[in-house]
Protein backbone atom coordinates (compact mmCIF):
# COMPACT_ATOMS: atom_id res chain seq x y z
CA UNK A 1 0.00 0.00 0.00
CA UNK A 2 1.11 3.53 -0.68
CA UNK A 3 2.03 5.95 2.12
CA UNK A 4 -1.12 7.83 1.24
CA UNK A 5 -3.22 4.75 1.91
CA UNK A 6 -1.53 4.15 5.25
CA UNK A 7 -2.19 7.75 6.14
CA UNK A 8 -5.86 7.30 5.27
CA UNK A 9 -6.12 4.20 7.47
CA UNK A 10 -4.38 5.96 10.34
CA UNK A 11 -6.68 8.94 10.02
CA UNK A 12 -9.70 6.65 9.94
CA UNK A 13 -8.64 4.93 13.16
CA UNK A 14 -7.92 8.27 14.77
CA UNK A 15 -11.33 9.59 13.81
CA UNK A 16 -13.06 6.44 15.06
CA UNK A 17 -11.22 6.51 18.38
CA UNK A 18 -11.89 10.16 19.11
CA UNK A 19 -15.53 9.87 18.02
CA UNK A 20 -16.11 6.74 20.11
CA UNK A 21 -14.64 8.37 23.20
CA UNK A 22 -16.84 11.43 22.77
CA UNK A 23 -19.86 9.25 21.99
CA UNK A 24 -19.44 7.23 25.19
CA UNK A 25 -19.17 10.38 27.27
CA UNK A 26 -22.22 12.01 25.68
CA UNK A 27 -24.20 8.86 24.96
CA UNK A 28 -24.08 7.37 28.45
CA UNK A 29 -26.03 10.09 30.27
CA UNK A 30 -28.39 10.39 27.30
CA UNK A 31 -29.05 6.63 27.26
CA UNK A 32 -29.45 6.58 31.06
CA UNK A 33 -31.93 9.39 30.91
CA UNK A 34 -33.88 7.75 28.06
CA UNK A 35 -33.98 4.45 29.90
CA UNK A 36 -35.34 5.96 33.11
CA UNK A 37 -37.39 9.04 32.30
CA UNK A 38 -41.17 8.98 32.47
CA UNK A 39 -41.38 12.10 30.33
CA UNK A 40 -44.21 11.67 27.84
CA UNK A 41 -42.33 13.45 25.04
CA UNK A 42 -39.28 11.23 25.30
CA UNK A 43 -40.21 9.60 21.97
CA UNK A 44 -39.24 12.85 20.25
CA UNK A 45 -35.72 12.57 21.62
CA UNK A 46 -35.60 8.87 20.74
CA UNK A 47 -36.65 9.64 17.16
CA UNK A 48 -33.99 12.35 16.87
CA UNK A 49 -31.30 9.98 18.14
CA UNK A 50 -32.43 7.29 15.68
CA UNK A 51 -32.57 9.61 12.66
CA UNK A 52 -29.05 8.80 11.40
CA UNK A 53 -30.17 5.16 11.07
CA UNK A 54 -32.52 6.03 8.22
CA UNK A 55 -31.35 9.36 6.87
CA UNK A 56 -29.04 9.28 3.82
CA UNK A 57 -25.65 10.34 5.19
CA UNK A 58 -25.47 12.97 2.49
CA UNK A 59 -28.52 14.69 3.95
CA UNK A 60 -26.91 14.76 7.36
CA UNK A 61 -23.65 15.98 5.85
CA UNK A 62 -25.42 18.64 3.81
CA UNK A 63 -27.16 20.12 6.85
CA UNK A 64 -23.94 20.05 8.84
CA UNK A 65 -22.19 21.82 6.00
CA UNK A 66 -24.89 24.49 5.90
CA UNK A 67 -24.80 24.85 9.66
CA UNK A 68 -21.02 24.97 10.11
CA UNK A 69 -19.83 26.89 7.02
CA UNK A 70 -17.92 30.07 7.90
CA UNK A 71 -20.69 32.48 6.84
CA UNK A 72 -23.48 30.71 8.76
CA UNK A 73 -24.56 32.12 12.14
CA UNK A 74 -22.95 29.20 13.94
CA UNK A 75 -19.79 29.48 11.86
CA UNK A 76 -19.67 33.21 12.61
CA UNK A 77 -20.18 32.56 16.30
CA UNK A 78 -17.34 30.01 16.36
CA UNK A 79 -15.09 32.35 14.48
CA UNK A 80 -15.86 35.29 16.79
CA UNK A 81 -14.60 33.31 19.80
CA UNK A 82 -11.48 32.41 17.87
CA UNK A 83 -12.52 28.86 17.04
CA UNK A 84 -11.27 27.10 13.92
CA UNK A 85 -13.32 26.65 10.82
CA UNK A 86 -15.07 23.29 11.15
CA UNK A 87 -15.78 22.48 7.53
CA UNK A 88 -13.11 20.59 5.64
CA UNK A 89 -11.26 19.90 8.91
CA UNK A 90 -10.71 16.94 11.21
CA UNK A 91 -12.79 18.60 13.97
CA UNK A 92 -15.69 18.87 11.53
CA UNK A 93 -15.37 15.16 10.77
CA UNK A 94 -15.52 14.35 14.47
CA UNK A 95 -18.73 16.35 14.87
CA UNK A 96 -20.24 14.64 11.87
CA UNK A 97 -19.20 11.18 13.07
CA UNK A 98 -20.56 11.73 16.55
CA UNK A 99 -23.98 12.60 15.18
CA UNK A 100 -23.84 9.88 12.52
CA UNK A 101 -22.94 7.10 14.98
CA UNK A 102 -25.02 8.32 17.93
CA UNK A 103 -27.80 5.70 17.66
CA UNK A 104 -25.22 2.91 17.52
CA UNK A 105 -23.94 3.93 20.93
CA UNK A 106 -27.12 5.16 22.62
CA UNK A 107 -29.34 2.21 21.70
CA UNK A 108 -27.23 -0.65 23.08
CA UNK A 109 -26.61 1.38 26.22
CA UNK A 110 -30.28 2.24 26.61
CA UNK A 111 -31.23 -1.42 26.11
CA UNK A 112 -28.79 -2.67 28.70
CA UNK A 113 -29.93 -0.03 31.19
CA UNK A 114 -33.51 -1.20 30.58
CA UNK A 115 -32.45 -4.78 31.12
CA UNK A 116 -31.01 -4.02 34.54
CA UNK A 117 -34.42 -2.82 35.67
CA UNK A 118 -35.22 -0.74 38.71
CA UNK A 119 -34.73 -3.40 41.33
CA UNK A 120 -30.92 -3.39 41.79
CA UNK A 121 -31.02 0.40 41.96
CA UNK A 122 -33.80 0.36 44.54
CA UNK A 123 -31.88 -2.18 46.57
CA UNK A 124 -28.79 0.04 46.39
CA UNK A 125 -30.80 3.12 47.37
CA UNK A 126 -32.28 1.37 50.37
CA UNK A 127 -28.74 0.42 51.41
CA UNK A 128 -27.77 4.09 51.43
CA UNK A 129 -26.28 4.56 47.95
CA UNK A 130 -26.78 8.02 46.44
CA UNK A 131 -27.92 8.33 42.81
CA UNK A 132 -24.40 8.78 41.32
CA UNK A 133 -23.13 5.96 43.51
CA UNK A 134 -26.00 3.77 42.26
CA UNK A 135 -24.97 4.53 38.70
CA UNK A 136 -21.25 3.92 39.05
CA UNK A 137 -21.29 0.96 41.44
CA UNK A 138 -24.37 -0.87 40.19
CA UNK A 139 -25.67 0.26 36.80
CA UNK A 140 -22.32 0.60 35.01
CA UNK A 141 -20.86 -2.77 35.99
CA UNK A 142 -24.16 -4.51 35.29
CA UNK A 143 -24.32 -2.85 31.86
CA UNK A 144 -20.71 -3.62 30.93
CA UNK A 145 -21.68 -5.70 27.90
CA UNK A 146 -23.83 -2.82 26.71
CA UNK A 147 -20.82 -0.51 26.98
CA UNK A 148 -18.68 -2.96 25.06
CA UNK A 149 -21.24 -3.30 22.27
CA UNK A 150 -21.77 0.45 22.16
CA UNK A 151 -18.06 1.15 21.89
CA UNK A 152 -17.44 -1.46 19.18
CA UNK A 153 -20.50 -0.53 17.13
CA UNK A 154 -19.77 3.18 17.40
CA UNK A 155 -16.17 2.57 16.38
CA UNK A 156 -16.99 0.25 13.49
CA UNK A 157 -19.77 2.43 12.20
CA UNK A 158 -17.52 5.47 12.16
CA UNK A 159 -14.98 3.55 10.14
CA UNK A 160 -17.65 2.80 7.55
CA UNK A 161 -18.70 6.43 7.25
CA UNK A 162 -18.61 7.95 3.75
CA UNK A 163 -21.37 10.38 2.83
CA UNK A 164 -21.08 12.67 5.81
CA UNK A 165 -17.32 12.87 5.41
CA UNK A 166 -17.61 13.62 1.74
CA UNK A 167 -20.01 16.49 2.40
CA UNK A 168 -18.30 18.28 5.26
CA UNK A 169 -14.75 16.96 5.10
CA UNK A 170 -13.95 16.81 1.48
CA UNK A 171 -10.88 14.89 0.46
CA UNK A 172 -7.76 16.47 1.94
CA UNK A 173 -5.00 13.87 2.44
CA UNK A 174 -3.79 13.79 6.03
CA UNK A 175 -6.61 16.02 7.18
CA UNK A 176 -9.96 14.63 6.03
CA UNK A 177 -9.15 11.82 3.61
CA UNK A 178 -10.33 8.71 5.48
CA UNK A 179 -10.08 5.17 4.09
CA UNK A 180 -13.55 5.06 2.54
CA UNK A 181 -12.85 8.28 0.65
CA UNK A 182 -9.46 7.04 -0.46
CA UNK A 183 -11.07 3.88 -1.87
CA UNK A 184 -13.58 6.02 -3.74
CA UNK A 185 -10.78 8.05 -5.22
CA UNK A 186 -8.83 4.96 -6.31
CA UNK A 187 -11.90 3.66 -8.12
CA UNK A 188 -12.50 7.03 -9.74
CA UNK A 189 -8.96 6.98 -11.10
CA UNK A 190 -9.37 3.31 -12.10
CA UNK A 191 -6.65 2.15 -9.64
CA UNK A 192 -8.54 -1.05 -8.86
CA UNK A 193 -5.55 -2.78 -7.30
CA UNK A 194 -5.14 -0.12 -4.64
CA UNK A 195 -8.88 0.00 -4.07
CA UNK A 196 -8.80 -3.77 -3.50
CA UNK A 197 -6.03 -3.60 -0.91
CA UNK A 198 -7.66 -0.88 1.12
CA UNK A 199 -11.11 -2.46 0.87
CA UNK A 200 -9.76 -5.78 2.06
CA UNK A 201 -8.20 -4.15 5.11
CA UNK A 202 -11.50 -2.51 6.02
CA UNK A 203 -13.46 -5.70 5.42
CA UNK A 204 -11.15 -7.81 7.58
CA UNK A 205 -11.01 -5.26 10.34
CA UNK A 206 -14.77 -4.77 10.50
CA UNK A 207 -15.38 -8.51 10.56
CA UNK A 208 -12.93 -9.07 13.40
CA UNK A 209 -14.58 -6.30 15.45
CA UNK A 210 -18.09 -7.62 15.00
CA UNK A 211 -16.99 -11.21 15.58
CA UNK A 212 -15.57 -10.07 18.91
CA UNK A 213 -18.89 -8.49 19.90
CA UNK A 214 -20.90 -11.59 19.03
CA UNK A 215 -18.36 -13.92 20.60
CA UNK A 216 -18.74 -12.04 23.85
CA UNK A 217 -22.50 -12.09 23.53
CA UNK A 218 -22.68 -15.88 23.15
CA UNK A 219 -25.37 -17.44 25.33
CA UNK A 220 -27.23 -14.19 25.65
CA UNK A 221 -30.23 -13.25 23.61
CA UNK A 222 -29.38 -12.11 20.07
CA UNK A 223 -28.12 -8.59 20.05
CA UNK A 224 -29.57 -5.99 17.78
CA UNK A 225 -29.01 -2.30 17.72
CA UNK A 226 -32.42 -1.73 16.27
CA UNK A 227 -34.49 -3.02 19.18
CA UNK B 1 -41.63 7.01 69.80
CA UNK B 2 -42.99 5.58 66.62
CA UNK B 3 -43.31 5.86 62.88
CA UNK B 4 -46.23 8.17 62.22
CA UNK B 5 -47.99 7.32 58.99
CA UNK B 6 -50.67 9.38 57.29
CA UNK B 7 -51.20 8.21 53.75
CA UNK B 8 -53.83 8.70 51.12
CA UNK B 9 -52.38 7.23 47.96
CA UNK B 10 -54.22 6.91 44.66
CA UNK B 11 -53.08 4.48 42.00
CA UNK B 12 -55.70 4.39 39.28
CA UNK B 13 -58.84 2.95 40.81
CA UNK B 14 -56.92 1.75 43.85
CA UNK B 15 -56.79 3.93 46.93
CA UNK B 16 -54.60 3.24 49.93
CA UNK B 17 -55.70 4.93 53.13
CA UNK B 18 -53.60 4.51 56.21
CA UNK B 19 -53.47 6.74 59.25
CA UNK B 20 -51.68 5.10 62.14
CA UNK B 21 -48.55 4.86 64.23
CA UNK B 22 -46.19 1.95 63.76
CA UNK B 23 -44.19 0.92 66.80
CA UNK B 24 -40.44 1.33 66.46
CA UNK B 25 -39.68 -1.82 68.36
CA UNK B 26 -40.49 -5.44 67.69
CA UNK B 27 -42.10 -6.85 64.60
CA UNK B 28 -45.19 -5.29 63.08
CA UNK B 29 -46.82 -7.53 60.50
CA UNK B 30 -48.76 -6.03 57.63
CA UNK B 31 -51.29 -8.69 56.74
CA UNK B 32 -53.72 -8.81 53.85
CA UNK B 33 -54.60 -10.58 50.62
CA UNK B 34 -52.73 -9.74 47.45
CA UNK B 35 -53.93 -6.41 46.11
CA UNK B 36 -54.69 -5.09 49.58
CA UNK B 37 -51.95 -2.47 49.36
CA UNK B 38 -49.28 -4.05 51.54
CA UNK B 39 -46.38 -3.58 49.15
CA UNK B 40 -47.58 -0.11 48.19
CA UNK B 41 -47.48 0.88 51.85
CA UNK B 42 -44.02 -0.59 52.36
CA UNK B 43 -42.58 1.16 49.28
CA UNK B 44 -43.95 4.48 50.47
CA UNK B 45 -42.36 3.94 53.87
CA UNK B 46 -39.02 3.17 52.21
CA UNK B 47 -39.19 6.21 49.94
CA UNK B 48 -39.02 4.01 46.83
CA UNK B 49 -42.25 5.51 45.51
CA UNK B 50 -43.28 9.12 45.61
CA UNK B 51 -46.97 9.89 46.01
CA UNK B 52 -48.28 11.39 42.81
CA UNK B 53 -50.43 14.38 42.26
CA UNK B 54 -53.58 14.21 44.37
CA UNK B 55 -52.04 11.80 46.82
CA UNK B 56 -50.73 12.52 50.25
CA UNK B 57 -48.09 10.85 52.37
CA UNK B 58 -46.91 12.28 55.64
CA UNK B 59 -44.28 10.22 57.36
CA UNK B 60 -42.35 10.92 60.51
CA UNK B 61 -39.89 8.48 62.03
CA UNK B 62 -39.38 9.25 65.71
CA UNK B 63 -38.61 12.99 65.65
CA UNK B 64 -37.39 13.07 62.04
CA UNK B 65 -39.71 14.12 59.22
CA UNK B 66 -39.36 11.80 56.22
CA UNK B 67 -42.00 13.21 54.05
CA UNK B 68 -44.75 15.80 53.94
CA UNK B 69 -46.37 18.00 51.33
CA UNK B 70 -43.22 20.10 50.90
CA UNK B 71 -40.47 17.67 51.69
CA UNK B 72 -39.35 14.26 50.47
CA UNK B 73 -36.39 12.48 51.97
CA UNK B 74 -34.94 10.11 49.36
CA UNK B 75 -34.67 6.40 50.14
CA UNK B 76 -30.91 6.48 50.54
CA UNK B 77 -31.14 8.98 53.39
CA UNK B 78 -33.78 7.23 55.47
CA UNK B 79 -31.64 4.51 56.98
CA UNK B 80 -34.28 1.97 56.07
CA UNK B 81 -33.29 -1.40 54.64
CA UNK B 82 -35.68 -3.21 52.36
CA UNK B 83 -35.77 -6.96 51.80
CA UNK B 84 -37.67 -7.67 48.60
CA UNK B 85 -39.71 -10.71 47.66
CA UNK B 86 -36.92 -11.80 45.35
CA UNK B 87 -33.41 -11.64 46.84
CA UNK B 88 -32.30 -8.87 44.44
CA UNK B 89 -28.60 -9.41 45.09
CA UNK B 90 -26.04 -7.54 43.02
CA UNK B 91 -25.10 -10.22 40.50
CA UNK B 92 -21.73 -8.65 39.68
CA UNK B 93 -20.55 -8.85 43.29
CA UNK B 94 -19.62 -11.88 45.37
CA UNK B 95 -21.56 -12.54 48.56
CA UNK B 96 -18.99 -10.79 50.74
CA UNK B 97 -18.95 -7.76 48.44
CA UNK B 98 -22.72 -7.58 48.52
CA UNK B 99 -22.41 -7.34 52.31
CA UNK B 100 -19.54 -4.86 52.10
CA UNK B 101 -21.52 -2.67 49.75
CA UNK B 102 -24.04 -2.14 52.52
CA UNK B 103 -21.52 -1.91 55.34
CA UNK B 104 -19.39 0.70 53.57
CA UNK B 105 -22.32 3.01 52.98
CA UNK B 106 -23.57 2.54 56.52
CA UNK B 107 -20.18 3.63 57.77
CA UNK B 108 -20.15 6.66 55.50
CA UNK B 109 -23.59 7.66 56.68
CA UNK B 110 -22.67 7.21 60.34
CA UNK B 111 -19.46 9.24 60.05
CA UNK B 112 -21.23 11.89 57.98
CA UNK B 113 -23.68 12.38 60.78
CA UNK B 114 -21.01 12.22 63.46
CA UNK B 115 -22.60 9.11 64.89
CA UNK B 116 -20.37 6.52 66.43
CA UNK B 117 -20.88 3.65 64.02
CA UNK B 118 -19.96 0.99 66.54
CA UNK B 119 -22.54 2.15 69.00
CA UNK B 120 -24.87 -0.65 69.93
CA UNK B 121 -23.33 -3.23 67.63
CA UNK B 122 -19.94 -4.41 66.54
CA UNK B 123 -18.54 -2.46 63.62
CA UNK B 124 -17.76 -5.43 61.40
CA UNK B 125 -20.05 -7.86 59.68
CA UNK B 126 -18.87 -11.02 61.39
CA UNK B 127 -21.76 -11.18 63.84
CA UNK B 128 -24.26 -10.85 61.03
CA UNK B 129 -22.42 -13.38 58.86
CA UNK B 130 -22.51 -15.87 61.71
CA UNK B 131 -26.12 -15.15 62.58
CA UNK B 132 -27.16 -15.68 58.98
CA UNK B 133 -24.95 -18.75 58.54
CA UNK B 134 -23.02 -17.35 55.59
CA UNK B 135 -19.42 -18.11 56.59
CA UNK B 136 -19.01 -20.76 53.87
CA UNK B 137 -20.70 -18.73 51.16
CA UNK B 138 -18.72 -15.49 51.28
CA UNK B 139 -16.69 -16.12 48.12
CA UNK B 140 -19.59 -17.42 46.08
CA UNK B 141 -21.37 -15.56 43.28
CA UNK B 142 -25.08 -14.93 43.91
CA UNK B 143 -26.08 -16.93 40.83
CA UNK B 144 -24.55 -20.09 42.33
CA UNK B 145 -26.67 -19.99 45.50
CA UNK B 146 -30.03 -21.61 46.16
CA UNK B 147 -33.09 -19.42 46.61
CA UNK B 148 -33.01 -19.82 50.37
CA UNK B 149 -29.31 -18.98 50.56
CA UNK B 150 -29.80 -15.93 48.37
CA UNK B 151 -32.58 -14.64 50.58
CA UNK B 152 -30.37 -15.15 53.65
CA UNK B 153 -27.67 -13.08 51.96
CA UNK B 154 -30.26 -10.42 51.14
CA UNK B 155 -31.32 -10.29 54.79
CA UNK B 156 -27.70 -10.17 55.94
CA UNK B 157 -26.98 -7.40 53.44
CA UNK B 158 -29.92 -5.41 54.78
CA UNK B 159 -28.61 -5.86 58.34
CA UNK B 160 -25.08 -4.80 57.30
CA UNK B 161 -26.47 -1.41 56.31
CA UNK B 162 -27.20 -0.83 60.03
CA UNK B 163 -30.77 0.23 59.33
CA UNK B 164 -32.94 2.06 61.79
CA UNK B 165 -35.92 0.20 60.41
CA UNK B 166 -36.06 -3.06 58.47
CA UNK B 167 -38.82 -3.50 55.90
CA UNK B 168 -39.49 -7.02 54.64
CA UNK B 169 -41.85 -7.65 51.74
CA UNK B 170 -42.92 -11.31 51.85
CA UNK B 171 -39.31 -12.44 52.04
CA UNK B 172 -40.32 -16.10 52.12
CA UNK B 173 -42.98 -16.16 49.44
CA UNK B 174 -40.60 -16.92 46.56
CA UNK B 175 -39.07 -19.88 48.41
CA UNK B 176 -40.11 -23.51 48.34
CA UNK B 177 -41.69 -25.09 51.39
CA UNK B 178 -38.50 -26.62 52.68
CA UNK B 179 -36.47 -23.41 52.45
CA UNK B 180 -39.33 -21.57 54.10
CA UNK B 181 -39.26 -23.86 57.09
CA UNK B 182 -35.54 -23.37 57.45
CA UNK B 183 -35.64 -19.57 57.24
CA UNK B 184 -38.68 -18.95 59.43
CA UNK B 185 -36.96 -20.03 62.68
CA UNK B 186 -33.94 -18.03 61.57
CA UNK B 187 -36.09 -14.92 61.26
CA UNK B 188 -37.57 -15.57 64.69
CA UNK B 189 -34.06 -15.77 66.13
CA UNK B 190 -33.06 -12.61 64.30
CA UNK B 191 -35.97 -10.78 65.80
CA UNK B 192 -34.97 -11.89 69.31
CA UNK B 193 -31.31 -11.04 68.96
CA UNK B 194 -31.54 -7.67 67.27
CA UNK B 195 -33.03 -4.57 68.69
CA UNK B 196 -34.34 -3.53 65.34
CA UNK B 197 -37.89 -2.57 64.48
CA UNK B 198 -39.20 -4.65 61.59
CA UNK B 199 -42.23 -4.12 59.38
CA UNK B 200 -43.04 -7.49 57.86
CA UNK B 201 -45.46 -7.80 54.97
CA UNK B 202 -47.09 -11.19 54.56
CA UNK B 203 -50.24 -12.94 53.50
CA UNK B 204 -49.30 -16.04 55.48
CA UNK B 205 -50.99 -16.30 58.86
CA UNK B 206 -48.38 -18.86 59.87
CA UNK B 207 -45.51 -16.40 59.43
CA UNK B 208 -47.39 -13.56 61.06
CA UNK B 209 -48.37 -15.62 64.10
CA UNK B 210 -44.81 -16.79 64.54
CA UNK B 211 -42.99 -13.51 64.14
CA UNK B 212 -45.19 -10.54 64.81
CA UNK B 213 -45.72 -8.62 68.02
CA UNK B 214 -48.22 -6.32 66.39
CA UNK B 215 -50.34 -6.70 63.35
CA UNK B 216 -51.92 -4.40 60.79
CA UNK B 217 -54.70 -5.77 58.62
CA UNK B 218 -55.13 -4.19 55.18
CA UNK B 219 -58.08 -4.88 52.93
CA UNK B 220 -58.54 -3.26 49.53
CA UNK B 221 -56.43 -0.32 50.62
CA UNK B 222 -58.11 0.22 53.98
CA UNK B 223 -56.44 -0.32 57.32
CA UNK B 224 -59.02 -2.43 59.16
CA UNK B 225 -57.11 -3.18 62.34
CA UNK B 226 -53.80 -2.48 64.02
CA UNK B 227 -52.87 -3.76 67.44
CA UNK B 228 -51.20 -6.46 69.47
CA UNK B 229 -51.11 -9.75 67.63
CA UNK B 230 -53.25 -11.70 70.12
CA UNK B 231 -55.99 -9.11 70.01
CA UNK B 232 -55.91 -8.52 66.28
CA UNK B 233 -55.87 -12.22 65.45
CA UNK B 234 -58.93 -12.79 67.59
CA UNK B 235 -60.96 -9.97 66.08
CA UNK B 236 -63.95 -11.31 64.29
CA UNK B 237 -65.00 -10.08 60.87
CA UNK B 238 -61.52 -9.42 59.59
CA UNK B 239 -61.01 -10.79 56.09
CA UNK B 240 -58.62 -13.68 55.97
CA UNK B 241 -58.69 -14.23 59.71
CA UNK B 242 -62.12 -15.58 60.58
CA UNK B 243 -62.32 -18.54 58.24
CA UNK B 244 -60.70 -21.92 58.24
CA UNK B 245 -57.29 -20.61 59.30
CA UNK B 246 -58.45 -18.63 62.35
CA UNK B 247 -56.21 -19.16 65.33
CA UNK B 248 -55.28 -17.72 68.70
CA UNK B 249 -51.73 -16.91 69.74
CA UNK B 250 -50.76 -17.54 73.36
CA UNK B 251 -47.57 -16.30 74.98
CA UNK B 252 -46.04 -18.86 77.30
CA UNK B 253 -42.84 -19.82 79.08
CA UNK B 254 -41.23 -23.22 79.32
CA UNK B 255 -42.04 -24.47 82.83
CA UNK B 256 -40.78 -28.03 83.01
CA UNK B 257 -39.84 -31.06 80.94
CA UNK B 258 -41.53 -34.40 81.50
CA UNK B 259 -39.06 -36.91 80.13
CA UNK B 260 -41.24 -39.90 81.08
CA UNK B 261 -43.90 -38.95 78.60
CA UNK B 262 -41.82 -36.80 76.23
CA UNK B 263 -43.78 -33.67 77.02
CA UNK B 264 -42.94 -30.12 77.91
CA UNK B 265 -45.23 -28.04 80.06
CA UNK B 266 -45.61 -24.32 79.53
CA UNK B 267 -46.92 -21.74 81.95
CA UNK B 268 -49.32 -19.23 80.47
CA UNK B 269 -52.33 -17.16 81.35
CA UNK B 270 -54.42 -20.16 80.43
CA UNK B 271 -52.68 -22.25 83.06
CA UNK B 272 -50.25 -25.06 82.35
CA UNK B 273 -50.22 -26.22 78.73
CA UNK B 274 -48.69 -29.50 77.62
CA UNK B 275 -47.01 -29.89 74.27
CA UNK B 276 -44.63 -32.36 72.67
CA UNK B 277 -41.10 -32.19 74.05
CA UNK B 278 -39.28 -28.95 73.26
CA UNK B 279 -35.53 -28.90 73.19
CA UNK B 280 -35.13 -25.54 74.94
CA UNK B 281 -34.17 -24.66 78.52
CA UNK B 282 -36.74 -24.03 81.23
CA UNK B 283 -37.62 -20.34 81.36
CA UNK B 284 -37.51 -19.75 77.59
CA UNK B 285 -40.30 -17.58 76.20
CA UNK B 286 -42.28 -19.27 73.46
CA UNK B 287 -45.49 -18.74 71.54
CA UNK B 288 -48.09 -21.32 70.80
CA UNK B 289 -51.07 -21.26 68.50
CA UNK B 290 -54.43 -22.88 69.01
CA UNK B 291 -56.52 -23.19 65.88
CA UNK B 292 -60.12 -22.11 66.34
CA UNK B 293 -61.30 -25.42 64.88
CA UNK B 294 -59.27 -27.33 67.49
CA UNK B 295 -60.89 -25.63 70.48
CA UNK B 296 -64.07 -27.23 71.80
CA UNK B 297 -66.23 -25.93 74.62
CA UNK B 298 -67.95 -27.64 77.56
CA UNK B 299 -70.22 -26.24 80.28
CA UNK B 300 -68.68 -28.44 83.01
CA UNK B 301 -65.09 -29.46 83.33
CA UNK B 302 -64.71 -32.86 81.71
CA UNK B 303 -62.93 -35.70 83.38
CA UNK B 304 -61.97 -38.94 81.79
CA UNK B 305 -60.96 -37.29 78.55
CA UNK B 306 -57.80 -37.81 76.52
CA UNK B 307 -57.42 -34.08 76.06
CA UNK B 308 -54.65 -32.64 78.23
CA UNK B 309 -55.11 -28.94 77.76
CA UNK B 310 -58.30 -27.81 79.44
CA UNK B 311 -58.84 -24.35 80.86
CA UNK B 312 -61.66 -22.01 81.77
CA UNK B 313 -62.43 -18.81 79.85
CA UNK B 314 -65.17 -16.21 79.57
CA UNK B 315 -67.26 -15.77 76.45
CA UNK B 316 -66.99 -12.21 75.11
CA UNK B 317 -68.62 -12.51 71.70
CA UNK B 318 -70.58 -14.88 69.52
CA UNK B 319 -70.73 -14.54 65.77
CA UNK B 320 -72.29 -16.60 63.02
CA UNK B 321 -69.85 -17.57 60.26
CA UNK B 322 -72.24 -19.28 57.86
CA UNK B 323 -75.36 -21.45 57.97
CA UNK B 324 -73.96 -24.01 60.35
CA UNK B 325 -70.81 -22.62 61.94
CA UNK B 326 -70.15 -19.94 64.46
CA UNK B 327 -67.13 -18.32 66.06
CA UNK B 328 -66.98 -17.90 69.83
CA UNK B 329 -64.61 -15.32 71.19
CA UNK B 330 -63.37 -15.88 74.71
CA UNK B 331 -60.86 -14.38 77.05
CA UNK B 332 -58.77 -15.60 79.92
CA UNK B 333 -56.93 -12.75 81.61
CA UNK B 334 -55.55 -10.69 78.74
CA UNK B 335 -55.39 -13.64 76.36
CA UNK B 336 -58.14 -13.74 73.73
CA UNK B 337 -59.18 -17.06 72.23
CA UNK B 338 -61.28 -18.20 69.31
CA UNK B 339 -63.36 -21.36 69.12
CA UNK B 340 -65.20 -22.45 66.01
CA UNK B 341 -68.18 -24.61 66.80
CA UNK B 342 -71.50 -25.52 65.18
CA UNK B 343 -74.55 -23.39 65.71
CA UNK B 344 -76.28 -26.45 66.99
CA UNK B 345 -73.71 -26.94 69.77
CA UNK B 346 -74.00 -23.31 70.78
CA UNK B 347 -77.75 -23.73 70.98
CA UNK B 348 -77.60 -26.99 72.97
CA UNK B 349 -75.04 -25.55 75.41
CA UNK B 350 -77.08 -22.34 75.70
CA UNK B 351 -73.93 -20.27 75.28
CA UNK B 352 -74.18 -16.57 75.95
CA UNK B 353 -71.86 -13.62 76.43
CA UNK B 354 -70.40 -13.37 79.93
CA UNK B 355 -70.61 -17.08 80.61
CA UNK B 356 -67.59 -19.00 81.87
CA UNK B 357 -66.98 -22.23 79.99
CA UNK B 358 -64.23 -24.84 79.77
CA UNK B 359 -62.10 -24.97 76.65
CA UNK B 360 -60.53 -28.20 75.44
CA UNK B 361 -57.65 -27.68 73.05
CA UNK B 362 -57.23 -30.72 70.85
CA UNK B 363 -53.84 -29.50 69.73
CA UNK B 364 -51.47 -26.78 70.79
CA UNK B 365 -48.79 -25.97 68.25
CA UNK B 366 -45.50 -24.30 68.90
CA UNK B 367 -44.94 -21.28 66.69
Amino acid sequence: MSPGDWQAILLTLQLALVSTAILLVLGTPLAWWLARTQWRLKFVVEALVALPLVLPPTVLGFYLLVLLRPNSWLGQAIESVGGPSLVFSFSGLVIGSVIYSLPFVVQPLQNSFYAIGNRPLEAAASLGAKPLDQFFSIAMPLAKHGFFSAAVLGFAHTIGEFGVVLMIGGNIPGETQVASIAIYEHVESLAFGQAHQLSLVLLGFSFVLLAAVYALGRGRKPMSVFT
Amino acid sequence: MSLIVDIEHRLGAFNLRCDTQIATQGVTAVFGESGSGKTTLLRLLAGLDKPRHGSRANLQFRDEVWQNSQFFMPAWQRGVAYVFQEPSLFSHLRVKDNLNFAAKRAKARASGKGVNSSKGHSSDNSTIIELCGLSDLLDRWPATLSGGQQQRVAIARALCSRPRLLLMDEPLSALDREAKHRILPFLARLKDELELPIVYVSHSLEEVAKLADRMMVLHEGDLLAHGHIENTLSQLNLPGLSGHSAKSVVKARVFAHDSDFGLTSLSSELGLLHIAHLDVPVGTDVRVAIAARDLSLTREQQTGTSILNIFAADITDLQALDESQMMVKLTRGATPLLARITKKSAHLLELEIGQTVFCQAKSVALL
